[in-house]
């Protein structure tokens, strides 16, 4: 499949310090790909490589084959963007300002405008200085999606919005992947990512630490597992492949990396009351690798 | 309240008042050696050029018999000492500095800060919007004092050179002169934060009426008969002061009693506002209107209409002054050799104090350009640093182009200011019967953007290697030209320092054809110099706050 997005080994230094260190990512056309990471972890650094904002160190971005620095200005005809914080002009309107998006990008489905403004219940008569953050945002998705551009990039773009505002993105966002639109979500609202992406890649400390699709990762991770017993849960600390031990109470959680067989006799004999296992959640996940990065 | 209490409630008081000083000292600092420096220059330069009292009761003499030439500066009187010297150049044009610096420091403070959002995070600890506010506007006291204090103090110093020899008290007094309308000015910022939603509007509301009373105060210093408008202007009530010979302290008051009244007004007003309002209100909902925004060109130039606009008419409003009182000027003027000799040097013309004249107010104007040109690009650099570049430059945006288009308008917006001003010149002086050349006007307004290209040059360079410091560069540079122009005119500098400053090159003499050789090599150095920041600034990150 065609990849829209191709990194090989992009890197951005400030100084000594590496705020991105040889990312090497391919989005595919038409899929969703969640983009996750700890704050500083180099997200926003990435998305500001792709988009020409500023130069890589070392490596190379590849936007639809061509590289994005080239000619940014050529590639962003194909491209819509969404950044966490909007800078909009205080003294224009919501109007004014996404006809102006409109203008420069070139490209604006104005029936989808009009309807998108309606689902986002925005008042485009005020001034961008009157808004909400919240509406702020909504001006930034309304251009963005509207503009139906082949490569959507979104950092953070639910920020500000409430969750009925949210649901109204996530719906669009599967309109238009259902189009044939790419999607780069980079998000801290982990349900979202798990709703929307084909792929979630998470990044550490500038470096790419995992990226695959959920049941990927999962099989990389642990299975959780919790149990609850009429008295003091039995001690596990010596019982291989397990971590992440909570004791509450009568109720015991872990995570298991490796065969279950040894935690099950464990906790057998202690003659548990309940027993669950499940697949991790991202959430788990991410916490999972944020844990090892704090290590 | 415990000790402990009362220890917190003292570190939230010391955090704020050290916010307002560090957030006004720098500037404070700047203004107040500028104050002391520039008093102390025209001081010296009086003294050099009118070295024996001879000398300096005909120039007392002479300028007393053309008060027209108070029109920009002081009064005409008292002016056979260095020190009478300094306050007739100094006092007029560097109140109008501390003022504007003072109004645009307590509007930013007070309502630029809560415009950013930033003054929330203030509000919402452990103090009171009106608390927060009267203890940052101590910390701009304190830092506006400390200018007072500055250029007190250099005075006081320079006072001690034979040359100028001026009593202490006569030095604290020229810059209580010179600071007064300032506090009253910063303390009518005070008040306008509270009214208008923006700090822009907060600090027009005060320039306007400052600007007012600074026509006014020109205006009585001209026709005698309207003397009496000094009473109600800041800047008259400052000339009135009159700290060389006979020193009037009562003039004083009336901007020490209204500066309490209007800031206390101000600070009663916070507490009675929410957070982000103001008391003028403004139609949160608009019309749409339409036109500019085909293309990220044209929202630039939307977005800057009003800064042309108003330097024009300011630029203008020179020009016109100096075109006006060329005439009665240069006969007042011509009957002292030496200060005929003085403005025929500045003007660029011995031969017709006329021409001088007007040579000395295409100075004048070549700075107001000079200053737009920065002002334009400070513009550009508070779209990267407020991120929006970002905003456009995620769009099909060249940056290339969009840098060349803004410079575009920059250069556009000049060359009209420029040939407005020639033209008014020419017309003014055909109306007082002084005969100019039309052609020759038209070129000099032509000639004069060489200056201006370079400069504009000069800081697209710095916006493409190091943006944060295009704008100081400009003005750096601008100061540089000034401070050598003034020093050229006292002493004998050596040549290379003369050629640096940027007044060298400006065609000041109105009825002599431009150096157009000059003219060419300042636009191929401003193009190349652009060219090279253009390119630089394609390859660099982009560079927010």
């Amino acid at each position: 499949m065609t990849a829209i997005i191709e990194t090989k080994g992009l890197t951005k230094r400030y100084g000594n310090a590496a705020a991105l260190d040889g990312l090497d990512l391919t989005v595919r056309k038409g899929e969703v790909l969640g983009y996750l990471g700890p704050n500083g972890a180099g997200k926003t650094t990435t998305i500001r490589l792709l988009l020409g904002l500023i130069k890589p160190s070392d490596g190379q971005a590849l936007l639809f084959g061509e590289p994005a620095s080239a000619d940014p200005a050529g590639l962003h005809k194909k491209i819509a963007y969404v950044p966490g914080e909007t800078s909009y002009w205080p003294t224009m309107t919501g109007a004014e300002t996404l006809r102006f998006l409109a203008n420069i990008h070139g490209s604006v489905d104005h029936e989808y405008e009009q309807e998108l403004i309606k689902k986002f219940g925005f008042d485009p008569d005020k001034k961008v200085r009157n808004y909400s953050k919240g509406n702020r945002q909504k001006i930034a998705l309304i251009a963005a999606l509207a503009s139906r551009a082949e490569l959507l990039i979104f950092d953070e773009p639910t920020s500000g919005l409430d969750p009925v505002m949210a649901k109204v993105f996530r719906d669009e966002v599967r309109a238009a992947k259902q189009n044939g639109q790419t999607i780069f979500l980079s998000s801290h609202i982990l349900e979202e990512v798990e709703e929307l992406c084909d792929r979630v890649a998470v990044l550490r400390l500038g470096r790419l630490v995992e990226i695959g699709t959920l049941d990927e990762l999962r099989h990389l991770s642990a299975l959780t597992v919790e149990a609850s017993f009429k008295a003091t849960p039995p001690d596990i600390s010596h019982v291989k492949h397990v971590s992440n031990i909570e004791i509450r109470g009568n109720r015991l959680r872990c995570n298991v990396n490796g065969p279950i067989s040894d935690l099950l006799s464990t906790l057998a004999k202690a003659q548990p009351v309940s027993l669950l296992s499940r697949k991790p959640s991202l959430e788990e996940l991410f916490l999972a690798l944020y844990d090892e990065d704090k290590k | 309240m415990t000790r402990a209490a009362s220890a917190k409630h003292l570190s939230v008081r010391v955090a704020l008042w050290r916010l307002g000083i560090r957030q006004s000292l720098k500037g404070a600092l700047v203004v107040g050696v500028l104050v002391g420096f520039m008093a102390v220059v025209q001081g010296l330069a009086f003294g050099s050029t009118y070295p024996d009292e001879k000398s300096r009761q005909a120039f007392a003499t002479t300028m007393e018999s053309a008060p027209a030439l108070g029109i920009l500066y002081g009064e005409t009187k008292n002016l056979a000492s260095s020190a009478g010297y300094m306050v007739y150049r100094t006092v007029p044009i560097m109140a109008l500095v501390v003022s504007v610096w003072a109004l645009l420091t307590t509007t930013k403070l007070l309502r630029g800060q809560e415009e950013d959002g930033r003054w929330e995070v203030v509000a919402a600890g452990s103090t009171t919007p009106r608390q927060a506010s009267m203890l940052t506007l101590l910390g701009f006291t304190t830092s506006f004092f400390t200018a007072f204090l500055v250029a007190a103090l250099i005075l006081i110093l320079a006072g001690s050179f034979p040359e100028l020899s001026t009593q202490p008290s006569t030095s604290i007094f020229i810059a209580a002169a010179i600071f007064l309308p300032g506090l009253l000015f910063a303390a009518a910022g005070v008040l306008t934060s509270q009214l208008a939603i923006t700090r822009r509007r907060a600090a027009m509301y005060v320039l306007v009426p400052l600007l007012t009373f600074f026509g006014l105060r020109s205006i009585a210093n001209t026709i005698p008969d309207w003397y009496w408008l000094k009473n109600v202007s800041p800047f008259g009530w400052s000339d009135m002061i009159n700290p060389v010979l006979d020193p009037m302290p009562v003039w004083l008051l009336p901007a020490l009693l209204l500066s309490p009244l209007l800031t206390g007004a101000g600070i009663y007003l916070i507490g009675k506002r929410d957070y982000g309002a103001g008391f003028i209100a403004e139609a949160t909902k608009a019309a749409s209107r339409l036109f500019l925004l085909r293309s990220a060109l044209g929202l630039g130039l939307r977005q800057n209409l009003s800064l042309y606009v108003g330097w024009s008419v300011a630029t203008l409003a020179i020009s016109v002054l100096v075109a006006s009182i060329m005439g009665i000027a240069a006969e007042a003027v011509a009957e002292s050799p030496n200060l005929g000799a003085f403005i025929g040097q500045l003007g660029g013309s011995t031969n017709d104090l006329k021409i001088a004249f007007l040579g000395a107010g295409m100075v004048f104007v070549t700075i107001a350009l000079l200053i737009m040109a920065t002002a334009s690009m400070s513009s550009i650099r508070k779209d990267e640093a407020k991120n929006y570049l970002d905003t456009l430059l995620a769009q099909p945006v060249r940056r290339s182009h969009w840098l060349a288009g803004r410079l575009f308008h920059i250069l556009v917006a000049t060359a009209i200011i420029s040939m407005a001003c020639v033209l008014s010149t020419w017309a003014i002086a055909g109306a007082q019967g002084i005969t100019l050349n039309l052609w020759t006007m038209m070129q000099i307004g032509i000639a004069l953007m060489g200056t201006v290209i370079f400069l504009l040059g000069f800081g697209v360079l710095l916006f493409g290697i190091a943006p944060r410091f295009a704008v100081i560069g400009m003005y750096s540079l601008i100061a540089w030209s000034f401070v050598i122009d003034i020093l050229g005119s006292v002493i004998t500098l050596h040549e290379i320092i003369v050629k640096s400053s940027l007044f060298h090159y400006v065609p000041v003499n109105a009825a002599k054809t431009p150096d157009w050789g000059i003219f060419i090599l300042l636009v191929l150095f401003g193009i190349a110099l652009a060219g090279v920041g253009i390119a630089a600034f394609s390859k660099r990150d982009i560079v927010t706050e």
